[in-house]
C-alpha cells in the first residue's frame, strides 16, 4: 500500500497546488489615522471611484487605500463592517437598493451637519431630482446619507433600421405599437427576434418585470407599504403582457441576464430590449458590435399610464463608524462635483448624475454621449426599487414566481396570487404589516 | 527539577509536545467554530435589524418546514449522485485506457488535467454561452448531426443535467488522476501469474485490479462527493438557482439567507444539517476505507 499512499500523495498535492494558485483571495488592509479608506467595486464605475480617490490623495497629500469586491462581495463586506461599527472604510460605494436596509439601521453618517459646516443647505439643485430623492431616507423627504455619484437607469433599446422596416420611424410610444412590430420582426423568421427577455430566476427578472408593471400602472405596495399590491388587476395585465414579450423573445430566454441581452444586440439578432446604459459604449464599438449606429435609445415605453424605468445608481456615502469623516465628506463632495463627473464621463465613459452635465453641449454632440440626454429623461422619469429594507428577500421570492410563471410551470394568476401570500408574510415579519 | 530531569521528561513525553501546535491549531480552526455554529444555531440571529434571541430548536423545526430546502436538497442529491457516478464511470475508463503502453499517453494526460484547472467561475460563464440556443456552439454542432438543439440550462426539465454536464466535464479528470495513482499502485506480479494462469481480461480486471483499486476508488468518490454537495459557483454563474427553482442548490440556499438576507441564525441551522449529512457520508467511505486497511485510525 506504500506506493498507492506516495501516488496518492502526489496527486492530492497536486490538486493543492492548483487551488491555491488559482483560488488566490484579495488582501484587506487595516486602516491607520490620516487615510481614506474605500470599499468599491471592481466594475467601471468601482474603477472610477478607486481613480477619483487616488487623485484626490494626491491633490491633498494623504494617503488612500482600496478594498475592492465583486458585487455581491461588496454588499457582505460593507454589511459586516458596518453593523459591527468596526470604522473599517471611511467612504462606501453603494448600490441603490441597499441604502434603505443602511440607512435604516442607522449604519451611515447624516451629511446634514457636513454641508452646514460648507454653508450648504443639503444636495445640490443641479442633482436630478429622483437621483437626489433615493439618497433620503426616508424616501425623497428624509436625510440625506449619501450622494448620488453614477447615474443609471433602464432605457429601452431598439433597432432604428428594423423598426423603420416595419414602418416606424421613431421610438415607440406604448408597447402595443412597440409590440406589433416586434412580433413581425420575429415572425419574419430571419432568426432576428423582436425583443429579448432578461428572465433568470431572481433579481434579474424581476428587474426586467418592474418597468413594464409600472407602465401597467402596477405599484407593489402602497405608500406605507402596509398594504402588498401584487395579486392586482394591473399586476396580471402587466404579467401577461411580459409574457408576450418572452415569445417574441429568443429560446433559452428563461435563463438570460443582462449579458445575454447585450450578445443578441451586439450580434444583430434582437430588435429591442430593455437594460442598463452600461452597455451603450459596447454597442457603438465597431470591434465588438454589429450594430453601430443603428441603436435608438429611448424611455420605457407606455402601457396604461406612461412608462419608467427602474432606477439603479451607485451612491457614496459614509459609515457611521467611519474615523476620517470630515476628509471623506470632503471627498464625496469633490468627486459628485460637476467638473468631475464630466471630467469621468469623457475619460472613463460612466453616466453622471447632475443635470449640467447631462445637457452640456461639448459631451452631447460626441456620437458616444448622444445617448446622455435620453437617459437624463429616463431618470428623471424613474422609480425606485420598493423603499423597504427586506427588499433582498421580497425581490428573491417575487423573483422565484416570476421565474416560474416565464418557465410555464404555473399560470400568471397562479403565479402572482403565491407572491401575494409570501411577499405578506415577509412584509409582518419585518414589522410593515401590523 | 534539574536539568536533567527536565531533560529525561522531554524525552519521555516528546511526542505529546510535538503535538500541541497541532491540537492548538485544531481547536481554534476546527473546533471553536464547530461550537460557535451549534449554538448560533440555536438563536434568531439578523444582521440587519441586530436581533439576537435564542430560540432553541425552532430553526430546525421550520427547516423541516421549509419547502425551498427541500428542494435544494433534491436538487443537489441529484446533482452529486448522477455527477459523480458519470465522473467515476469516465474516469475509471479512462485511467484503465491511458494506464496501458499507448502511444503519446503522456500528452493525453497532461490534456486531460486541463479542465481541472480552469476556475470553476471560467468554465460557467463560458458554458453559459456554448448553451445560448440560437448560436450558441452546442445547438449548432447537434445541428450538424441533424439532431434538434436544446434550450438546455433555460429549460425546467434540462436545466440540472446541463449543470451537471459541466461538472463532469471539469471534473471527470480529477477521477482519472486518483484512479490512475491508484492503477500505477498495483504490483505487476499477480498479472503475470494471472496471465501464467491463464485469465482473461475480464477476468484479470474483475479478481486482480479491481480489488486492489477499491481503496484508490473509494478516496475518489469520497472527495467527488463531498465536492458537489457543497456546489455553489457554476451555480451562481449559470442560472441563479433558476428557472422556477430547478437548480437551486443547498450551498446557495444558505448564501442566500446568510449573506442576502441577513438571517445568520437560520443558516447556520441548515449548515449544520449539510455537516451531519456529510459526515454520514464520509463515514461510510471511511470505514471501508479501514476495513480496506489503507489506514488504520
Amino acid at each position: 500500500m506504500n506506493r498507492l499512499a506516495r501516488n496518492l500523495l502526489i496527486a492530492l498535492l497536486l490538486i493543492g497546488l492548483l487551488a491555491s494558485v488559482f483560488g488566490g483571495g484579495q488582501q484587506e488592509k487595516a486602516k491607520t489615522s490620516g487615510k481614506l479608506v474605500l470599499a468599491t467595486l471592481n466594475s467601471i464605475e468601482g474603477q472610477t471611484t478607486k481613480k477619483a480617490l487616488i487623485e484626490y490623495g494626491k491633490l491633498k497629500g494623504i494617503k488612500v487605500e482600496f478594498v475592492e469586491a465583486p458585487y455581491s462581495n461588496l454588499f457582505e463586506k460593507e454589511v459586516l463592517d458596518m453593523s459591527k461599527k468596526t470604522g473599517l472604510y471611511d467612504i462606501v460605494l453603494l448600490d441603490d437598493p441597499w441604502f434603505t436596509q443602511y440607512a435604516e439601521n442607522g449604519w451611515l453618517t447624516d451629511l446634514g451637519p457636513f454641508f452646514k459646516k460648507r454653508g450648504e443647505s443639503g444636495l445640490s439643485d443641479d442633482f436630478i431630482p429622483t437621483s437626489a430623492a433615493i439618497c433620503r431616507y426616508p424616501y425623497k423627504t428624509g436625510k440625506v446619507y449619501a450622494m448620488p455619484f453614477f447615474g443609471n437607469a433602464q432605457m429601452f433599446f431598439y433597432r432604428k433600421d428594423l423598426f423603420a422596416d416595419y414602418g416606424l420611424n421613431r421610438a415607440p410610444k406604448t408597447w402595443d405599437e412597440a409590440y406589433s412590430v416586434m412580433k413581425k420582426i420575429t415572425d419574419a423568421g430571419n432568426g432576428i427576434y423582436g425583443y429579448v427577455l432578461r428572465g433568470q430566476q431572481g433579481n434579474p427578472v424581476v428587474a426586467q418585470f418592474m418597468p413594464v408593471f409600472w407602465s401597467f400602472g402596477g405599484r407593489m405596495f402602497n405608500d406605507d407599504k402596509s398594504i402588498v399590491q401584487i395579486d392586482t388587476p394591473e399586476a396580471l395585465t402587466a404579467l401577461n403582457f411580459f409574457l408576450k414579450l418572452k415569445d417574441v423573445s429568443p429560446p433559452g430566454a428563461e435563463s438570460f441576464n443582462a449579458q445575454q441581452l447585450a450578445t443578441y444586440m451586439l450580434q444583430g439578432k434582437a430588435g429591442s430590449t430593455i437594460n442598463w446604459p452600461a452597455f451603450v459604449p459596447t454597442f457603438e464599438d465597431p470591434k465588438q458590435s454589429k450594430v453601430v449606429g443603428k441603436i435608438g435609445y429611448s424611455p420605457i415605453p407606455a402601457g396604461t399610464v406612461k412608462g419608467s424605468s427602474e432606477i439603479g445608481h451607485w451612491l457614496v456615502a459614509i459609515p457611521e463608524g467611519a474615523k476620517n469623516k470630515d476628509l471623506a465628506f470632503d471627498f464625496i463632495h469633490w468627486a459628485t462635483s460637476a467638473k468631475n463627473q464630466k471630467d469621468y464621463a469623457l475619460k472613463m465613459g460612466t453616466p453622471p448624475t447632475r443635470i449640467s452635465v447631462f445637457t452640456d453641449p461639448e459631451l452631447t454632440k460626441m456620437p458616444k454621449f448622444k445617448y446622455f440626454l435620453v437617459l437624463k429623461d429616463c431618470i428623471a422619469n424613474s422609480t425606485p426599487r420598493p423603499r423597504i429594507s427586506n427588499w433582498n428577500e421580497v425581490e428573491n421570492t417575487f423573483g422565484i414566481y416570476l421565474s416560474k410563471a416565464v418557465a410555464g410551470e404555473i399560470t400568471p394568476k397562479a403565479a402572482l396570487a403565491k407572491s401575494q401570500v409570501e411577499v405578506e408574510k415577509l412584509m409582518k415579519k419585518a414589522g410593515y404589516i401590523k | 527539577m534539574n536539568l536533567k530531569a527536565l531533560s529525561r521528561w522531554t524525552e519521555k513525553e516528546l511526542k505529546y509536545l510535538l503535538l500541541v501546535p497541532t491540537i492548538l491549531l485544531l481547536l481554534i480552526l476546527t473546533v471553536y467554530p464547530l461550537i460557535f455554529a451549534i449554538i448560533a444555531s440555536l438563536h434568531t440571529i439578523n444582521i440587519r435589524t441586530g436581533e439576537r434571541s435564542f430560540v432553541g430548536l425552532k430553526n430546525f423545526i421550520q427547516i423541516i418546514s421549509d419547502n425551498l430546502f427541500w428542494n435544494a436538497l433534491k436538487n443537489t442529491a441529484i446533482y452529486s449522485g448522477v455527477g459523480v457516478t458519470v465522473e467515476f464511470a469516465f474516469g475509471l475508463g479512462l485511467a484503465l485506457l491511458l494506464n496501458t503502453r499507448l502511444a503519446g499517453r503522456n500528452i493525453f494526460r497532461a490534456l486531460l488535467l486541463t479542465p481541472m484547472m480552469l476556475p470553476p467561475i471560467v468554465v460557467a460563464v463560458i458554458f453559459k454561452i456554448m448553451y445560448i440556443p440560437d448560436f450558441g456552439v452546442l445547438n449548432y454542432l447537434l445541428g450538424l448531426i441533424g439532431i434538434k438543439g436544446m434550450i438546455w440550462e433555460a429549460s425546467v426539465k434540462t436545466a440540472l443535467f446541463s449543470l451537471i454536464i459541466l461538472d463532469i466535464w471539469e471534473w471527470t479528470p480529477f477521477m482519472f488522476l486518483i484512479l490512475l495513482a491508484g492503477l500505477q499502485a498495483i504490483p505487476t506480479d499477480p498479472y503475470e501469474a494471472a496471465i501464467v494462469d491463464g485469465a482473461n481480461k475480464f477476468q484479470i480486471f474483475k479478481f486482480i485490479t479491481w480489488p486492489l483499486l477499491i481503496p484508490a476508488v473509494l478516496i475518489a468518490l469520497l472527495l467527488r462527493l463531498m465536492d458537489t454537495l457543497r456546489i455553489f459557483d457554476q451555480v451562481f454563474i449559470m442560472t441563479g438557482g433558476g428557472p422556477a427553482n430547478a437548480t437551486e442548490t443547498i450551498s446557495l440556499y444558505i448564501y442566500r439567507h446568510a449573506f442576502r438576507f441577513s438571517n445568520i441564525g437560520y443558516a447556520t441551522a441548515m449548515s449544520f444539517i449539510m455537516l451531519i449529512i456529510t459526515v454520514i457520508i464520509s463515514n461510510v467511505f471511511i470505514n471501508r476505507l479501514k476495513a480496506e486497511e489503507v489506514f488504520t485510525l
